[in-house]
């Protein structure tokens, strides 16, 4: 869009703005799946955990003195946590094996939680740049005013 | 009823003082010419104050945000001032030129 | 035929710094939480003031604003050496500073704009 160049920041915010909202909606999935001992794939869920990577809009990163390579955040992937996952004791449970035990999932609570206030404050922070962004347009507009 | 004649010494103008330069007594140097010189070097130190001040701001040497921006609204405050009274000066030059005689 | 302002070429010099700044800034939050990012600045003003020192107007032409890779600075387990509060105080600065270069700015356009319509 020809509006791009000109806009750019919004472009870097608002790629910011979705990971951490993406980001959010996994952690919600892990949190919401906490005790799910069944998954599509098989076996019980595991929790899991986006990437995040630095965008550079040209390959070339020999000349940045325009920060126009400047292209903010992209998540590479959602990957599943490996770590093993939580045994319990639970013989009642229709998933457990022939010595009682239930595979659980490998959300850890307070881990989650942490990740999710993380996740907000970046937003948030996010937005903060972007409005400041909005101010400094309408700054820039009142010089051809009048 | 007699009607004097206008004439010198008909009536009382003789003796008063006329607005020429012939007739009035000035300090040197009050002229409003010089008056006007003198605003405009004002005006000009003004413009140059407030270039100096925002050289200061860029450079990071300025103190204070506030004084950058006093300096460059006296600037513009002073200009305006003097266009205004050469405004007024020229409208009642206008006004003279207009004056029917 | 110039009639832009005095300080015209300093000020539009400026307002680029602090708005190739803030593209800088916003991709410094946006990865915040980017394993690795290493935090980008803008080094601009000490070559400003270098040439201004010199005194010579013609001399800013050839400044332009450089984005540069923090050296050093404490990082965080992930390699990112990101800090949001100082990059919020950053911002901050920066939203302030553009918006008074562009108060002088529209200040110094309408002297001029009065001086030309003698109004």
């Amino acid at each position: 869009m020809g509006f791009d160049r000109m806009l750019a920041p919004t472009n870097i915010s608002a790629s910011g703005l979705s990971a951490e909202r993406l980001r959010m909606e996994v952690l919600a999935n892990n949190i919401a799946n906490a005790y799910s001992t069944r998954s599509p794939a098989g076996g019980p869920f595991r929790r899991q955990d986006v990437v995040f990577s630095a965008v550079l809009n040209d390959t070339m990163h020999a000349d940045r003195a325009g920060g126009d390579q400047l292209g903010g955040v992209r998540v590479v992937r959602i990957q599943e946590d490996p770590s093993p996952l939580n045994r319990v004791y639970n013989p009642d449970h229709p998933d457990a094996d022939s010595d009682g035990f239930v595979s659980m999932p490998n959300v850890d609570m307070p881990i989650e939680m942490v990740n999710l206030i993380t996740a907000s404050r970046a937003y948030e922070a996010n937005l903060r740049v972007l409005h400041s962004f909005r101010q400094m347009a309408e700054q820039a507009l009142t010089l051809a005013r009048g | 009823m007699t009607i004097s004649p206008i004439g010198p010494g008909g009536l009382p103008l003789a003796g008063t003082t006329g607005l020429g330069p012939a007739g009035g007594t000035k300090p040197p140097g009050a002229s409003f010419g010089s008056a006007m010189n003198q605003f405009l070097g004002d005006v000009n130190a003004q413009q140059v104050a407030g270039d100096q001040a925002i050289q200061q701001l860029a450079m990071g040497e300025a103190n204070n945000l506030h004084d950058v921006m006093l300096a460059v609204a006296k600037a513009d405050l002073s200009f305006r001032m003097v266009l205004e009274i050469r405004n007024r000066l020229t409208e009642a030059y206008q006004e003279i030129m207009r004056m029917q005689v | 035929m110039a009639i832009t302002p005095s300080q015209f070429t300093l000020l539009s010099k400026l307002l680029e710094g602090a708005s190739l700044r803030h593209r800088v800034i916003a991709n410094n939050v946006a990865n915040v939480n980017t394993p690795g990012y290493r935090r980008l600045e803008v080094s601009f003003e000490d070559q400003l003031a270098q040439q201004l020192h010199s005194g010579r107007a013609e001399a800013l032409a050839p400044v332009e604003p450089q984005v540069v890779e923090t050296a050093g600075g404490p990082e965080r387990a992930d390699g990112n050496n990101i800090d949001i509060d100082l990059e919020m105080g950053e911002l901050n600065k920066n939203t302030l500073l553009y918006n008074a270069y562009v108060q002088i700015l529209a200040s110094k356009m309408a002297t001029m704009k009065s001086a030309i319509t003698g109004r």
